[in-house]
């Protein structure tokens, strides 16, 4: 009996499969795609749009009505792959695409939050994330769903049952290469970077179209390696041992391991690049192009328009790899960026020209500050870490303390731009690090750093702040303090701003004035992007709770304030009560 | 208007799906079997005994993660499709075969578990499957332990790399053909489903002779037996598993 129970739900489980098949799913076109931003009953971009902005003028949540957001349905991950849980889920047709830890993905009926189909790659045993198991999201368009593996895959699947309909490697994952990063599909394209920036990979961005997973286009983001298009070669990417010695710029790292922004008025794509591999810096004097660089990138044609590059000689491992999030205002084309290295940049993005440069974070210790005419960081003369061949033995340089920490002043949680309140909301986290510097050599699949770190908090209250920024001036309007680092991506509405912490709440802010006036404890620690949208007149938020990422890994001394975070996997979905 | 013409219709079909079906009991009373039946062909299916129908497997399985499975249907004449069916597996259907331009038959090796009938069922021209079983001894644990080659830290490194050969028999040319992979049914600790669904036997030009399908209960590393007329060599063999990794071989006489 108990046998023929089991075959019963079993089949019960397959007869669900082909309801969900049967329903008409509509196709994401791109229309959809570029109007992400606008369309308030859907979310079919990473970002809520593909400018990044992370805005949505949905305002039937309020200042007013924000107490009476409730839990309408919860969804677990499952299993025992409860590792950290970036992903910004996104929703079309009634569809929830969400991904979970170890290459999941997840299709749940978005009025019930029961489960349509689920998608588990089966993983190779040689994997190396550097920074957790994580997944950051997937992307859509027309009938297929797409999403990174962690063994450098990309794989899209029919949106309606699961099934894969083409995979591609886009790197070798025993070199070090992995896929973290939600793909961005522009124009039927879809375009992804790489992971691997602590292995010697070289970091790439990559066109391919979405129907059939051919490539269109290839850029590596160091120089002098070539690039292709259409299967021939197109063009070195800078020009070789311009800013690299001697044979450095093969390992030179450069990874674009956070993905891209699109902008339709420029039609350019905006990618950030990685540190500069090894982080000895020592042992490549020189600029380093195009590592901890930003770059503007021709969708037709891969070729780079303009770069802008946060810090030369990258000596921290702060990678330039952070969000550009493209916004318009007194009349000039603009886009924001949140470094790493502890400064908010406003550059223009028609060519690349630093507009302004302001420091988010306390008491930067590597630079003094950014020279708006050369668009050059002021080093610090102490702020470096000694190079090893000065040391006695040449074994390990002189240790400094860095402000801030190689986990940045930001790391990858996206910020968000409100054009009503015209401000930036940025999640930021106030940390330094003991660094120093050893010898090093490339070594295929293992770690290519040269450098040993130990992060530490610098308060005692708090590490974790969400700051309100000013583009115009770069001024601070207003900061939330978390004790934990914050980890997770932020979203805003006309009056609210969004954001999760690693204690498990998702809080909401007066985007005015950073008043809580909100929160929710989801049972473990956020360390996803929120997103909203309207159905059946109501509105709802969702989010992903799962505590992990590269802070538990990586955190030294942080480790005090989260140790007792436990892990987890779900997605929550909230709507006003009436 | 429109309606009048509707109803008489619908009234047919009601009466026409009320009608009982006629799927034969089975000899060897395996419980799953009407169950299973009726989910896998549809309560209206024509199922008959048929010992023409031949299926060779041992009556005690040696390892329940490998017991060679046989099936003849050649005495049936054209055959359209075979499905194997281990009945008391958690995933009972095994693979779909279509034979096409191949001999209806085919050799395999299943995972079981525990004993069980294994069935066969042919599809003939006139739509009558045609079934017949054999019971398999077994001691548990087939589908539910993690086969050995999960625990291999180098799996990803051979993952379907095939092998294969054609002999050349007095009135066929038999093709076996063995590929790597796992064929994890996501039911052991932690790991996802993970098989081979297909694999495609083409002529030189690219045209389809053959079809196998597979299913959770087949074995790891898994092989295949088919029989071709003569002449057919050298054959393009191709497929994918269930995360789109693919192979494309071509096997010839040796």
């Amino acid at each position: 009996m108990k046998r023929a129970l089991f075959t019963t739900a079993a089949l019960g489980w397959l007869a669900l499969g082909a309801l969900g098949s049967n329903a008409a799913l509509a196709k994401v076109t791109n229309e959809d795609i570029l109007n992400d931003d606008k369309n308030t009953s859907q979310v079919v971009t990473d970002g809520m749009g593909l400018q990044a902005q992370r805005f949505s003028p949905l305002n039937k949540i309020n200042l007013k009505t924000v107490k009476k957001l409730v839990p309408a349905w919860t969804f677990s991950f499952g299993g025992e792959k409860q590792r950290g849980q970036e992903a910004q889920p996104l929703v079309a047709d009634g569809v929830m695409y969400v991904t979970g830890s170890y290459s999941r993905l997840f299709a749940i009926d978005v009025k019930t939050g029961e489960e349509l189909w689920q998608y588990d790659a089966r993983l190779p045993d040689g994997i190396m994330p550097c920074c957790d198991v994580i997944n950051r999201g997937a992307a859509l368009y027309e009938d297929m769903v797409y999403f990174g593996t962690l063994d450098a895959k990309i794989v899209a699947l029919d949106a309606k049952t699961g099934k894969v309909k083409w995979k591609k490697k886009v790197g070798d994952y025993k070199a070090g290469y992995s896929l973290t990063a939600t793909p961005l599909i522009v124009e039927g394209k879809v375009v992804t970077g790489v992971s691997g920036g602590e292995f010697g990979i070289v970091g790439k961005v990559e066109a391919r179209d979405a129907k059939t997973g051919e490539l269109v286009w290839s850029r590596p983001t160091i120089e002098g390696h070539m690039g292709t298009l259409n299967g021939k070669d197109s063009t070195m990417t800078g020009v070789k041992n311009a800013s690299w010695p001697g044979d450095m710029w093969k390992y030179g790292g450069g990874a674009t391991w956070l993905g891209g922004t699109y902008d339709p008025e420029t039609r350019q794509l905006f990618f950030g690049t990685g540190n500069p591999a090894p982080w000895n810096s020592h042992l490549r004097p020189g600029d380093n192009l195009y590592t901890a660089s930003r770059l503007a990138i021709d969708i037709d044609t891969g070729e780079i328009n303009w770069h802008y590059q946060t810090t030369p000689h990258d000596g921290w491992d702060f990678d330039g790899v952070n969000e550009v999030v493209s916004y318009n205002l007194d009349g000039k084309k603009l886009a924001a960026t949140a470094d790493r290295n502890g400064f908010f940049y406003v550059l223009d993005r028609t060519n690349g020209k630093l507009q302004n440069a302001t420091p988010f974070v306390k008491d930067i210790t590597w630079a003094k500050g950014i020279d708006l005419k050369t668009g050059r960081p002021m080093y610090s003369e102490t702020g470096r870490p000694g190079n090893p061949m000065d040391a006695e033995g040449g074994k390990k340089g002189k240790a400094i303390f860095s402000i801030p920490s190689f986990l940045g002043g930001k790391n990858w949680m996206p910020m968000a731009y409100s054009p009503v309140t015209e401000t930036f909301y940025v999640p930021s986290n106030e940390w330094g690090m003991d660094i120093w510097n050893e010898p090093i050599t490339y070594k295929k699949g293992a770690a290519y750093l040269g450098a040993g770190f130990t992060i530490k908090p610098l308060f005692e209250d708090y590490i974790g702040s969400l700051k309100a920024i000013d583009p115009r001036t770069g001024k601070i309007k207003w900061e939330y303090k978390n004790n934990a680092p914050l980890w997770g991506g932020v979203m805003t509405t006309p009056e609210l701003v969004f954001t999760g912490t690693p204690e498990g709440y998702l809080k909401a802010f007066n985007a005015n004035n950073g008043e809580e006036v909100w929160k929710f404890n989801t049972g473990s620690g956020i360390v996803g992007s929120p997103i909203t949208w309207e159905q059946d007149g109501e509105q709802y938020v969702a989010v992903v709770s799962g505590w992990g990422g590269a802070v538990p890994l990586w955190g030294g001394d942080v480790a005090k304030r989260i140790k007792n975070l436990n892990q987890g996997g779900s997605v929550w979905v909230f709507k006003l009560v009436m | 208007m429109p309606y009048l013409f509707v109803i008489p219709f619908l009234l047919t079909v009601l009466s026409f799906s009320a009608q009982a079906g006629n799927i034969a009991k089975d000899p060897l009373n395996s419980p799953m079997w009407e169950y299973l039946a009726e989910e896998t062909f549809g309560e209206n299916a024509t199922i008959i005994v048929d010992e023409n129908l031949k299926i060779f497997a041992p009556t005690n399985a040696e390892s329940n993660f490998q017991v060679p499975v046989s099936v003849d249907a050649s005495a049936l004449g054209k055959v359209e499709e075979i499905v194997l069916m281990t009945d008391l597996n958690p995933f009972p259907i095994a693979a779909h075969f279509f034979p096409m331009k191949a001999k209806p038959y085919f050799a395999t090796r299943v995972k079981l578990n525990e004993g069980s009938v294994i069935h066969a069922i042919a599809k003939t021209p006139d739509g009558i499957w045609h079934m017949n079983g054999t019971f398999v001894s077994a001691q548990g644990g087939g589908c539910t332990a993690g086969p050995q080659q999960t625990a291999q830290a180098d799996w990803a490194d051979h993952l379907l790399e095939a092998k294969g050969r054609i002999w050349q028999r007095v009135d066929s040319e038999r093709i076996r053909l063995s590929l790597r992979h796992p064929m994890d049914t996501g039911l052991s600790g932690d790991v996802p489903v993970f098989i081979i669904e297909e694999i495609n036997f083409k002529d030189a030009n690219g045209l389809l002779l053959s079809r196998f399908e597979l299913k959770e209960p087949i074995s790891e590393n898994p092989v295949l037996t088919l029989d071709f007329p003569k002449g057919g060599a050298p054959l393009r063999i191709s497929g994918r598993d269930n995360n789109a990794n693919e192979f494309d071989v071509e096997v010839g006489t040796r």
